[in-house]
């Protein structure tokens, strides 16, 4: 089956550096694609290129048959990527609110719907996006992505800088999204939480793939584990 | 002369007519700056340029009231056209570039309208309807002057509203917060930018219109604002209404003020008041919360 994401072979430069040299990954539609690798591996970078934030200059990219090239990055999302970024990036300028209604569309997930989910998001909906906690910020980071009704979701690193009992309600959430049928590529250092939710996995180190397959041969991988992750 | 009562609410309403022209010339400058990170000093030539459009249809029709009205849609649709087609060749060039090709719109401006219009100053007078004084806690105070304040505040609460109580505002908030995270929520920042030139564009049209009775309609008198609207800029914090609205207040009546207390150094005053904010606040009174925000 023609999978919902393909990334082949990209190459992405930041500056005059070639930080991509080759990267490639498949999501089918449903999958849950855990993508692993050290601190500056390139799992961010690799991100931002499916988002054309940081558009490869080489190798393609296709999303439900579609050659992302030459789109605008506002143009990657409306196709139905969502990107939960690294640092949240919640609107500080915003309250809880219109960091929902600005990305709202389509049908599905709706900003009263996002609330019933996650009420320590909902009771906070009339604060400044500046005023909310790490954990907090995260939920609308992934509330936000939900709105926009999306059939992918990239994840940077959700479990980032949490409390563990917030991690937990983190990957609960995410379990429940992954039982809806939602695809999602989660990018994580945590590799238990990883485990916890994906298919498959991708290993990069230094800006090439260094391993692929099912998520449950990564556990017994030990050597790609040491060399690459260093779990 | 500051103890005469008289005296001192006619100064007052004098900064506060300054502090409006100062603000609809701020807030196209500092949002622009806070999207897009364009330093466009060409701003205060748009609001020239409709000056003398103002100039030219009122003496044509014999109407103030249609100058008001085409002259700065006009100076909106050359704002935005300039930008098209050159200004924003250098947006990915840094502030150098940008101020490098703007300050050559500002000559060019400048002479191409003293070879249409001439070297002397021309004048726009005053619509019959605002002729006259009105009274003022009983000082008498020219009307036309009190319809510069009344435009102003009418502009600072539309613009209260829409920027922060509707969609289309917090669009434009989250266009300044953070560029790249609005675009990969589905926003297309570039359209978004380009309302909010033109409607900059629009209100430095607008000033240029209502200061003309006043100030008068000369070469020039882009340069002598767009300093000062700067400094407005720098002092409220790049990107922010409320930060336009302060700025504009404080040098609006330091310029005032300064003039009456000390004559031979007005800019003293100017200068002083940016550096004391600068010193407490050095990005801006009230600027766009951007730089708070990921936590
Ligand atoms: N602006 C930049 N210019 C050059 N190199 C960069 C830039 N930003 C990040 N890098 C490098 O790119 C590599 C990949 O970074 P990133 O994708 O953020 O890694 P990861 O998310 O896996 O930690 C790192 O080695 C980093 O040092
Ligand atoms: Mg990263």
């Amino acid at each position: 089956m023609e999978p919902l994401l393909r990334v082949d072979d990209i190459q992405t430069y930041l500056g005059e550096s070639h930080i991509l040299q080759g990267v490639s990954l498949e999501a089918q539609a449903g999958e849950v694609v855990a993508l692993l690798g050290r601190n500056g591996a390139g799992k961010t970078t690799t991100l931002r290129s499916i988002m054309r934030i940081t558009p490869p200059r080489g190798g393609k990219v296709m999303f439900d048959g579609q050659d992302l090239a030459g789109l605008k990055t506002h143009a990657v999302a409306r196709a139905g990527i969502a990107f939960v970024q690294e640092q949240r990036a919640i609107f500080p300028s915003l309250t809880v609110e219109e960091n929902l209604i600005i990305a709202q569309r389509g049908e599905g997930w709706t900003m009263e719907r996002v609330f019933d989910e996650f009420p320590r998001v909902a009771a906070r909906r009339r604060n400044g996006g500046a005023q909310l906690s790490g954990g907090e910020q995260q939920m609308l980071a992934i509330a936000r992505a939900l709105v926009a009704n999306p059939r992918l979701i990239l994840l940077d690193e959700p479990s980032e800088g949490l409390a563990p009992i917030i991690v937990e309600q983190i990957l609960e959430l995410l379990l429940k999204l992954k039982a809806t049928g939602l695809t999602m590529v989660l990018v994580e250092q945590s590799f238990a939480l990883a485990m916890a939710l994906a298919d498959r996995a991708v290993v990069l180190g230094k800006g090439r793939v260094r391993w692929s397959g099912a998520a449950q041969e990564l556990r017994a991988a030990d050597d790609i584990r040491h060399a690459w992750l260093g779990v | 002369m500051l103890s005469d009562p008289t005296f001192l609410i006619e100064q007052i309403l004098n900064s506060l007519q300054f502090s409006m022209l100062l603000f609809l010339l701020a807030i196209g400058l500092s949002v622009v700056f806070g999207m897009m990170d364009y330093l466009n000093l060409s701003h205060g030539t748009i609001y020239m340029l409709s000056a003398y459009l103002a100039y030219s249809i009122a003496g044509i029709s014999g109407s103030y009231w249609l100058a008001l009205l085409c002259a700065p849609v006009a100076a909106a649709l050359i704002g935005v056209s300039l930008y098209y087609l050159l200004l924003q060749r250098v947006t990915q060039h840094g502030h150098l570039a940008q101020v490098l090709l703007t300050v050559g719109v500002i000559y060019f401006g400048t002479e191409m309208l003293r070879i249409l219009y001439g070297d002397l100053p021309k004048g726009v007078p005053v619509p019959a309807a605002l002729e006259g004084v009105a009274r003022v806690l009983g000082v008498a105070y020219p009307k036309y002057r009190l319809f510069i304040i009344s435009v102003g505040l009418v502009t600072m609460g539309v613009l209260y509203v829409v920027l922060e109580r509707t969609r289309l505002g917090a669009l434009v908030r989250a266009g300044v917060d953070d560029r790249v995270t609005a675009e990969t929520m589905g926003i297309d920042i570039a359209k978004v930018f380009a309302g909010v030139f033109a409607i900059g564009a629009y209100l430095a049209g607008l000033a240029g219109v209502i200061a003309a009775p006043v100030f008068g309609v000369y070469t020039g008198m882009d340069v002598s604002v767009i300093i000062l609207v700067l400094i407005v800029v720098v002092i409220g914090g790049l990107g922010s209404l409320a930060g336009a609205i302060v700025g504009s207040f404080l040098i609006g009546f330091a310029d005032t003020f300064g003039k009456i207390l000390l004559p031979e150094f007005a800019m003293v005053m100017i200068y002083l008041v940016m550096a004391l904010a600068l010193v407490f606040r050095p990005s801006g009174l009230m600027p766009a919360r951007r730089f708070m925000a990921q936590g």
